[in-house]
């Protein structure tokens, strides 16, 4: 905390206290605590770090590149400076511009757990699996329960399928050692979502949103799992539950029931069947994108 | 007899590898692919030939043409295969089985089979899409197009065997 002094609180305090409010999310707070600490030190480049990590925070994404740059100029080699430069690469799906710089601060921080998960995220995200599975097995091995990397090669397991959930090691390692982490939670609506159990990842999903109200990510995310688990859409639970597999199977199926009630109903009968068919593919090709708009 | 390598050498290595770029601003990082849905309706109304043309789309995105092409080389068998059953009175075992007008049927499933070769191809990356929230780009027009190429392939492949 602040150790007062005849000039008010030290830069340290100041910072510290930043820091704290940026944890909790509460950045009006921390953009007039770091204003003040702006007053005295105007170039000191955490303070500039701290204003760009809020300005990116809050999406505004010209404004944090602005500061990062002024951070950089002053110190080229500043930690958090080059990692939310990554960051607003990122945000502006500069993919490859990210990737240099991530691989550019692993060579100087060779040890840096936080730094393979986070180039490894970069990798899942363009969808290089394999490279973001070696990431994150070099990032667990220099830090076993580092929890971004625990979440990230829990998804490449869920993503993969290999096994079941229960085995997928890191997501249980991720609920032992983090229960309450925003990732542990995300974590888990994928993996009961991707197993078909949308009921209890909308419940670990709204539990996700109240931690976290002012997310638009979190508030899209129950939306959608409140679609798929709305009563409307119960007749395409084989093609929720099994995917393109049971939406196949159906699909084969329902032609060859119509086909069969051609060749062994009456032409009335055959129709009604075939009308029923007809509506239940129209059905399940539009409803879910008319629900969607109306949810 | 190559020189036995150190532990540390190996380790080095290993992380030179994975401190090798991947991406480059030059080409389309591959955040995005064509839906399976895009891959699906190509397939199911357009033919092999129609799915294979997202399918390699996809693999272009991805960087992966050099592992994937052989789709297309399946998609044009399956479309010769097709074209030959139905000059040859290939589909009269099903015809047998289901009664008159089974090549419409026959035609319908192996092109269902088509998409599902396609789809265990890209299956991780579909599957990455869906579970990291990646919006994939709009497939309309391109699986319009994929249609109609694969109609005129199959049209043309038909030429191939005189009935």
């Amino acid at each position: 905390m602040s150790t007062p002094d005849d000039s008010g609180p030290t830069l340290g305090a100041l910072l510290q206290q930043a820091h704290a409010l940026i944890d909790r999310r509460r950045f009006p707070h921390a953009r007039q605590l770091l204003a003040t600490a702006a007053q005295s030190y105007p170039d000191n480049p955490q303070v500039l770090y701290l204003a760009a990590f809020i300005d990116y925070s809050e999406g505004k994404l010209d404004d944090a590149e602005k500061t990062v740059s002024s951070v950089l100029l002053q110190d080229p080699e500043h930690y958090g400076g080059r990692t939310l430069r990554a960051e607003l690469h990122e945000a502006r799906k500069q993919f490859a511009q990210a990737e240099t710089v991530w691989i550019e601060l692993l060579r100087d921080h060779p040890e840096d757990a936080d730094l393979y998960a986070s180039y490894g995220e970069l990798m899942m995200q363009t969808l290089h699996l394999d490279k973001a599975q070696r990431l994150m097995q070099e990032g667990l091995r220099l830090e076993p329960n580092h929890p971004k990397c625990l979440y990230i090669a829990a998804l490449i397991h869920i993503i993969q399928g290999r096994s079941s959930d229960s085995e997928n090691e890191h997501l249980q390692r991720l609920v032992t050692e983090y229960p309450e982490r925003i990732q542990t939670l995300l974590t888990l609506v994928v993996a009961l979502s991707q197993r078909g159990d949308n009921r209890s990842a909308l419940r670990v999903a709204q539990q996700l949103l109240a931690m976290r109200p002012d997310s638009p990510h979190y508030l899209t995310l129950v939306k959608e799992l409140k679609l798929q688990t709305h009563w409307s859409l119960l007749p395409l639970y084989p093609m929720q539950r099994w995917g393109w597999g049971g939406a196949g199977v159906i699909t084969v199926l329902g032609i060859g029931i119509v086909h069969a009630a051609r060749s062994s109903l009456t032409t009335d009968l055959a129709s009604v069947i075939a009308y029923i068919w007809l509506a239940y593919v129209v059905y399940s090709w539009t409803w879910p994108g008319i629900l969607r708009r109306l949810i | 007899m190559p020189p036995t390598r150190t532990p540390l050498a190996q380790i080095m290595d290993h992380n030179n590898d994975l401190l090798r770029p991947s991406l480059s601003a030059d080409h389309n990082p591959s955040a995005a692919i064509y839906s399976a849905r895009t891959v699906f309706l190509a397939s199911f109304f357009g033919g092999p030939i129609a799915g294979a043309a997202i399918a390699l789309t996809n693999a272009y995105r991805l960087r992966r043409l050099a592992t994937d092409w052989p789709l297309g080389l399946i998609a044009v068998a399956l479309c010769f295969g097709l074209a030959w059953l139905s000059t040859h009175h290939g589909w009269s075992w099903l015809d047998a089985i289901v009664g008159h007008g089974s090549a419409l049927y026959g035609a319908r499933v192996i092109n269902l089979i088509f998409f599902a070769i396609a789809y265990a191809f890209h299956r991780t990356y579909f599957k990455s899409m869906s579970v990291l929230g990646i919006t994939p780009p709009n497939g309309l027009a391109v699986g319009l197009g994929a249609i109609c190429l694969g109609v005129i392939a199959e049209l043309a492949i038909g030429q191939v065997f005189p009935i």
